[in-house]
């Protein structure tokens, strides 16, 4: 019976680490042969949030009252961003971060003349995961906006590419001096230009 | 009393305190340079004369801070080399993939490069069961004519890179560094605007992009 365990131990580490080496080559993509490509985006709108409260959480309630402690102040931070991000969140509704990363992504790969079509030999999935206004640094207060994006290319069935993409806008400034708009307008010069280098990571392979 | 002092100097302990200075060797490898839109057009040759360093206060002396639990900077992330000679470095490497080259010799090129380091900065977030680790990279570019002293190009590029894990040390931090040098890598590679640029400044000089092209023996 223990030694059933064991290799049932041993049989996942080497599941587990096999799938982690799988994962990492896929993260670039590599110079494939690609006649024609479809493009596609999930519909789903990803999770926005604001990370503030978040980035400064420290292991202080860890210290002083334990694994309840830390969840507690884990919760009250994040009560704390959900509350900023809530002036936000009407502006945020109404974007369409997936099919704007589409949009770009085609676009680019059309002004390079690049083969796109609905019966491609690849097909291309983008999926906006999380997204919104995060803290630069535990010591400087500003906010940039942020994305992250799961980019997977398949051959048929099998994954060619699968690489999530984390990207952070350049300009930062407080919380209170971003406006709905202005979060806005930076979203999706983000998403827009997200979009390009995805097109751009495919065209120069 | 007694027994209080010692919980408390026993959880002061394991706050996980980490003083001094922990210096990383960063760079971007080899296998991170890839060529991209800049390969695409003439060979240039551009005058490098330095990297000049305007971080932040605060910033500009470490690229991190190592904090202890109740959230207070106990020691400091460097990095074994200079953050301008890493970005020299990224620079040299990014601009060689794709077949131009970077020259200490201002008479060797019509176009100068101004490079500004704007941040170079390694964070993290401490999550209830993970930690999220940043590494952000931003270099302001400037190409300037040398015959007439106009800017041709401004623009800062950022590297950037986040991995949420269960945590790390130096490796990791490496790790998300090496990866936002890479990234910073990709983004000149594949700037549009720096390739029109380019493009248009060796129309404007055929001699010289023809003698960066082929080069005398």
């Amino acid at each position: 019976m223990k030694s059933r365990s064991y290799c049932g131990l041993a049989a996942a580490a080497v599941v587990f680490c096999f799938g982690s080496a799988c994962a990492d080559e896929l993260e670039t993509l590599g110079p494939i042969d690609i006649t024609a490509l479809s493009v596609a985006s999930n519909p789903s709108a990803g999770n926005f949030m604001v990370i503030d409260s978040r980035m400064t959480e420290t292991s202080t309630a860890a210290v002083f009252a334990g694994v309840i402690g830390a969840a507690v102040s884990s919760a009250v931070n994040a009560n704390e961003d959900e509350d900023k991000a809530d002036r936000y969140r009407a502006a945020a509704g109404q974007l369409q971060l997936g099919s704007i990363l589409e949009k770009a992504i085609i676009e680019t790969l059309e002004k390079r003349n690049f083969s796109l079509s609905d019966q491609g030999s690849h097909q291309l999935t983008v999926e906006v995961k999380d997204w919104g206004l995060a803290r630069i640094s535990f010591h400087q207060p500003q906010a940039s906006v942020f994305m992250k994006v799961h980019v997977v290319m398949r051959d048929g069935r099998k994954v060619v590419w699968d690489t999530h993409m984390k990207e952070s806008g350049s300009q930062a400034a407080l919380l209170a001096d971003i406006s709905s708009e202005e979060f806005a307008e930076q979203i999706t010069a983000l998403a827009n230009k997200t979009g390009k280098r995805i097109a751009f990571e495919i065209i120069y392979r | 009393m007694k027994r209080l002092l010692i919980i408390l100097a026993s959880a002061m302990c394991l706050t996980a305190c980490a003083t001094g200075t922990t210096n990383l060797t960063l760079g971007l490898s080899e296998e991170a340079v890839k060529p991209g839109l800049l390969s695409e057009v003439p060979a240039s040759s551009l005058y490098l004369a330095e990297v000049t360093d305007s971080r932040p206060a605060g910033e500009a002396d470490r690229i991190g801070n190592k904090r202890n639990g109740y959230g207070m900077v106990m020691g400091a992330v460097g990095t074994t080399q200079p953050v301008t000679a890493l970005v020299t470095d990224t620079l040299t490497k990014t601009l060689s993939a794709n077949g131009h080259q970077l020259v200490s010799d201002t008479a060797a090129s019509n176009l100068k490069v101004e490079a500004d380091v704007k941040r170079f900065w390694f964070d993290y977030k401490t999550g209830l069961v993970t930690v999220e680790f940043f590494g952000d990279v931003q270099v302001a570019l400037k190409i300037i004519d040398q015959a007439t002293g106009s800017t041709l190009f401004e623009e800062t590029f950022k590297g950037y890179y986040s991995d949420k894990t269960g945590g790390g040390l130096s490796k990791t931090w490496t790790r998300v560094m090496d990866a936002a040098l890479a990234d910073l890598s990709r983004e000149i590679s594949l700037s549009q605007e720096l390739a029109e640029v380019l493009e248009s400044a060796s129309a404007a000089m055929p001699a010289a992009a023809a003698s960066v092209a082929e080069p005398t023996s």
